[in-house]
């Protein structure tokens, strides 16, 4: 079913005009930050002048082709979503390093060997999905959305990252237009004219551009250097062929561990911001996405950049704007190919002011954030899930509150935990691995008829949800069935007898089957209509209607008789 | 475990159901609401919002008190009913018998009517 707020579905095919100006939003809120980390890796390897101006146009390319792969769904390899790619702070550090032991054919050949790892992490995704509930694909969502938000909030006050030191907000004439920024996007995706919303970024965006032009903010010498290459200009391969160092592909792994679990939550994002029926990660995208991931990052490699990912701010402002419709990624991923023979492309892009960056990080980082906290309520949580959930998140949140306290862990364990999303997940899947024991899938209750019956259902019902993290509306239909059996049971149990019910669970079922001697229930067919109680006959309700209740609260039931024991089977889609 | 808190607005009386409307809870519910038919001047709306479960043993309560007024002449109506209450009020077809209004307001602005 289409969400309220979606303009354009993944499968929609937008005008035109919407199509470009959407990718062109999008690619001014990529390139400012995508394109920080090549330059970070280059000038740490020592790279030149011209050096630099190569890899940037196949940092181009590498974003280009790595989009397209996302957007399409070709054989296995994307996910068919529009999932843009960046550069990503995942592989930073392992760059860094692999750029000053062995240059830049170090950093090429280890990021090759991180989107096999990618790719061969993709392919044993289903067998990971028991340990990789729902609940956690959502605190998932929730951290890349706190990462990204926090991320902006940096970005648009200027502030150092990982710094341990107190720091204090500065008011700078680019902080300003930051927030300035901010305000006219909060305005116009609000109260803007609706054919304006979907373009509140670009607009403020361009406006942001022109003030601190205005107030002297960009450097139209460095812009001017850049033309001066040329207008257009075939992209050059590295020269240098890619080098391999064992001792880095443990931090590489590790990188390309948690850049896997950050497409798996972009992903999830995408596919639950595109259904509003969505009620469970569909592991054949999420593995078609993480492998498109992968083969992106090898590419990338290839071509002589630094490993990318998708782009969590990207799939936020597509929630925002309500446009998500792939047309728009193949479009915006044709654009990156174009723009990659245009050496003063990336200079442009590199010009727009970092805190304007940043408040449009901030804006997307919202719905980001309230797609994961909406995924994680789905679900009953007793208190183990709780704690799971609950710890992941304050454990991954850590990282960037006390970054001093990360210093002194020994480098494999900080290669483990190399970022807060990474953190995040890991304490939540250890816990809920080590709560996991003691919790059956299936789960018995022996009920004496009477009115105690009910409450006892209501508490087995709540605390086997619980312990399931199964979704809440379902259980809901479960509690309702079986109460309905519990105020029967009086009148149907044989005296002193009592009746057992038995729910199991599976992520795609919850069955519950009844079991007692006495009278047979008899489920009327589905299609049997309630008649409406008659207000002039005092009498009351048909006699029928509890049966009734259960039949349609599941969504399978049937019924018979075993010797002198009588039998409800009930199936409940989950 | 049912909670019951009654308001008077423009002259409606709202008795607002917290909990379960169930076998446990329905001999409370039902003298509660006998009681307030006894007052039979005013209009009442039963504001279900706040309602989590409903059994067909809560559907009596609320067949009984829509009789109750009729009998009196005086008017019922349903307000806000949660979407799993709202399921049971259409399969048990008292969605076409009862006054019933998405939201309090709209339940006051009809009964004012």
């Amino acid at each position: 079913m289409r969400p309220a707020t979606q303009q354009f579905g993944v499968e929609d095919r937008p005008p035109l005009g919407v199509t470009v100006f959407s990718a062109l939003q999008h690619l001014a809120l990529i390139a400012p930050i995508g394109l920080v980390f090549p330059l970070l890796v280059a000038a740490q390897a020592g790279a030149s002048h011209a050096a630099v101006s190569a890899i940037l146009a196949m940092s181009m390319l590498a974003l280009g082709v790595a989009t397209l792969l996302q957007c399409a769904r070709w054989r296995g390899v994307g996910s068919g979503f529009f999932a843009p790619a960046v550069f990503t702070a995942a592989y930073l550090p392992p760059s860094l390093a692999a750029a000053d032991q062995g240059g830049l054919p170090l950093v090429c050949g280890m990021t090759m060997f991180a989107g096999v790892c990618e790719m061969l992490i993709s392919r044993a995704l289903g067998r990971l999905r028991p340990y990789l509930p729902t609940e956690i694909a959502g605190l998932a969502v929730t951290m890349i959305g706190v990462i990204l938000g926090l991320l902006g909030f940096r970005l648009l006050f200027g502030l150092p990252t990982g710094a341990s030191d107190p720091v204090t907000l500065s008011a700078t004439p680019l902080t300003a237009i930051g927030g300035c920024t901010l305000a006219v996007i909060i305005g116009l995706s609000i109260w803007g004219p609706p054919r304006l919303r979907i373009y509140a970024v670009l607009v403020a965006l361009v406006a942001a551009w022109i003030a601190a032009a205005v107030a002297g903010e960009i450097d139209f010498a460095d812009l001017h250097t850049s033309l001066a290459d040329g207008l257009v200009r075939l992209p050059r391969l590295p020269l240098a062929l890619p080098t391999f160092a064992p001792g880095l592909a443990f931090d590489f792994a590790m990188a390309a561990l948690a850049s896997s679990l950050r497409a798996v939550g972009d992903i999830t994002t995408c596919q639950k911001i595109n259904d509003a029926d969505w009620l469970r990660p569909d592991l054949t995208t999420l593995k078609s996405g993480a492998l498109a991931a992968g083969l992106g990052t090898f590419l990338a490699g290839l071509l002589g950049t630094v490993g990318l990912n998708t782009f969590s701010g990207s799939v936020g402002l597509s929630a925002a704007t309500g446009v998500m419709a792939r047309r728009v990624g193949f479009a915006l991923g044709g654009i990156f190919v174009l723009l990659s023979f245009v050496p003063g492309a990336s200079a442009l892009a590199e010009s727009i002011p970092m805190p304007v960056t940043g408040a449009i990080l901030l804006f997307a980082a919202a719905f980001v954030l309230l797609n994961g906290i909406q995924v994680i309520l789905s679900r009953l949580l007793d208190n183990r899930k709780t704690l799971a959930i609950g710890l992941g998140l304050i454990f991954g949140l850590s990282r960037d509150m006390f970054p001093g306290a990360f210093t002194g862990l020994p480098p494999w364990f900080g290669a483990i935990i190399g970022s807060p999303l990474a953190e995040a997940l890991l304490v939540a899947i250890v816990l809920n691995l080590v709560f996991r024991l003691g919790v059956g899938a299936r789960a018995q209750l022996v009920l004496t008829p009477g009115v105690e019956a009910i409450n006892r259902v209501h508490a087995f019902c709540e605390a086997q949800g619980g312990a399931w993290a199964a979704r809440r509306d379902v259980m809901h239909r479960v509690t309702t069935a079986l109460v309905e059996f519990a105020e029967s049971s009086a009148e149907v149990v044989a005296p002193n007898h009592d009746a057992s019910i038995e729910l199991s669970f599976d992520e795609f079922h919850i069955d519950a089957v009844i079991r007692y001697v006495g009278q047979a229930l008899e489920l009327p067919p589905p299609s049997d209509g309630a008649k409406a109680p008659d207000l002039a006959d005092t009498g009351g309700l048909p006699s029928h209607l509890p049966l009734l209740i259960i039949a349609r609260m599941a969504d399978k039931s049937s019924s018979g008789r075993q010797g002198d024991t009588q039998w409800l089977r009930l199936t409940f889609v989950h | 475990m049912l909670h019951l808190a009654d308001t008077k607005e423009n002259g409606v009386r709202v008795c607002q159901l917290r909990g379960r409307l169930d076998a446990t809870t329905s001999p409370d519910a039902e003298a509660h609401l006998a009681a307030l038919a006894a007052d039979a001047s005013a209009a009442l709306i039963l504001d279900l919002a706040q309602l989590d479960y409903l059994s067909s043993k809560g559907l009596h309560v609320l067949l009984n008190a829509a009789n109750r007024a009729r009998t009196q002449g005086s008017r019922l109506a349903l307000s806000s009913p949660r979407d799993a209450v709202k399921h049971i009020l259409d399969i048990s077809g008292f969605s076409s018998i009862l006054d019933i209004h998405p939201t309090r307001e709209q339940a006051l602005a009809a009964l004012a009517s």
